[in-house]
């Protein structure tokens, strides 16, 4: 009797783990084998060799195609910690010249904050730029800040996509220092872990 | 000798591995939860139907609007037809399980009209025959189900008044009806 039960309850903890860390993995950028640049990691929109990545775009689609651009993602800021959403972040440094991009602020399963004036982040015509670089200088957190900035209130976590729309840039990547880096400013008292 | 309660974990290990890789190799094949699954295609009336975080779960850029058109085993290939805004746009056609099988965006077409054609390869053939099309836009895929996305910036008010009437323009109709 006892067998069986701790039969039943090692298969049922076994099917448990399993979905579970299934769950997890899936959407985990670590476990799709993107090329990283910088702090970033790029997503391919066409084959998926990779099974996490292949499942994660069942959900979440295929991101950008070779002929549209290219996508880059962060969980992390530039020293490799990982995003707090009870945190605020700067997003600064320069964007690749003469293409359209888009930054957007999600949380790891892509939900938009929650937003009355709907600003889920910044593209190439209404960021501000700075020097003869252009560069960038976005803030994001839950408390307002002056500037470009993007209220993360309503996320438990944090992801930045940044969205490069060019054909040339699919083919060749921009190097880690023709894209922006991510660093921390603060963290509500409690909030941080 | 392992103590049973060793044997004991490591059984449950392993059932933990299998489970875990089962799972994630059949998610694609077996997943009723697809990203436009809870699109509603049925009364389009051959335009796209507009896509957002209300409807999708897609991760799909919010600076952008955009609309997608079904093709399966019903529409055979589509026939997509309309103008294109002066502003960026793309076109991507995506497989049921996520993946790209083909793009085209602005500096593929000259021009803002667009006739482009899509659909499986030997039914793109039979679809131009009928049609009297020779001339025309092709997507040459290797599936005869999936999604056509079309993406088109809409950055502010006025890019998003462009985009929407571009998107009312558009006409994804099944190409052997014509």
């Amino acid at each position: 009797m006892l067998a069986t039960l701790r039969f039943i309850l090692v298969i049922l903890a076994g099917v448990f783990l399993g979905l579970t860390s299934a769950w997890w993995a899936v959407g985990n950028l670590r476990f799709e084998g993107a090329r990283t640049v910088g702090q970033w990691s790029t997503q391919n929109g066409g084959a998926k060799s990779n099974p996490y990545e292949a499942a994660r775009a069942v959900r979440r689609g295929g991101g950008l195609g070779p002929s549209e651009g290219i996508e880059l993602l962060t969980e992390t800021t530039a020293d490799n910690k990982p995003l707090n959403a009870a945190c605020a972040y700067e997003i600064a440094g320069p964007m690749p010249q003469g293409v359209l991009w888009t930054l957007t602020v999600s949380d790891r399963s892509g939900h938009l904050p929650h937003n009355p004036a709907r600003r889920f982040g910044f593209t190439a015509f209404d960021a501000m730029t700075f020097g003869p670089t252009r560069q960038v200088r976005i803030s994001i957190g839950r408390d307002v800040r002056p500037g470009d900035f993007v209220s993360t209130v309503g996320l438990s976590s944090l992801r930045l996509t940044l969205r490069l729309y060019s054909p040339t840039l699919a083919t060749r990547a921009p190097s880690a220092d023709q894209l922006p880096a991510v660093t921390l400013l603060g963290c509500d008292e409690g909030g941080a872990s | 000798m392992i103590d049973t309660g060793l044997r004991w974990f490591a059984a449950m290990l392993c059932i933990a591995g299998l489970t875990h890789i089962g799972a994630v190799l059949l998610a694609p094949s077996h997943s009723r939860n697809l990203a436009f699954t809870g699109i509603d295609f049925s009364e389009t009336d051959g335009k796209l139907a507009r896509v957002d975080d209300s409807n999708t779960a897609a991760d799909l850029d919010p600076a952008f609007l955009n609309a997608v058109c079904r093709f399966d085993d019903d529409t055979g290939p589509v026939r997509l037809t309309g103008s294109m805004p002066a502003t960026y746009w793309s076109i991507a056609a995506m497989a049921d399980d996520g993946r790209i099988l083909s793009t085209l965006s602005r500096e593929d077409l000259r021009g803002s009209d667009i006739d482009l054609l899509v659909g499986r390869t030997a039914a793109l053939d039979a679809a131009r025959q009928s049609a009297g099309i020779d001339s025309i836009e092709t997507m040459s895929l290797p599936v005869d189900t999936g999604f056509l996305l079309v993406r088109l910036f809409a950055g502010d008010i006025d890019d998003l008044g462009r985009a929407q009437e571009a998107v009312g323009r558009l006409e994804c109709r099944p190409a052997l009806s014509d």
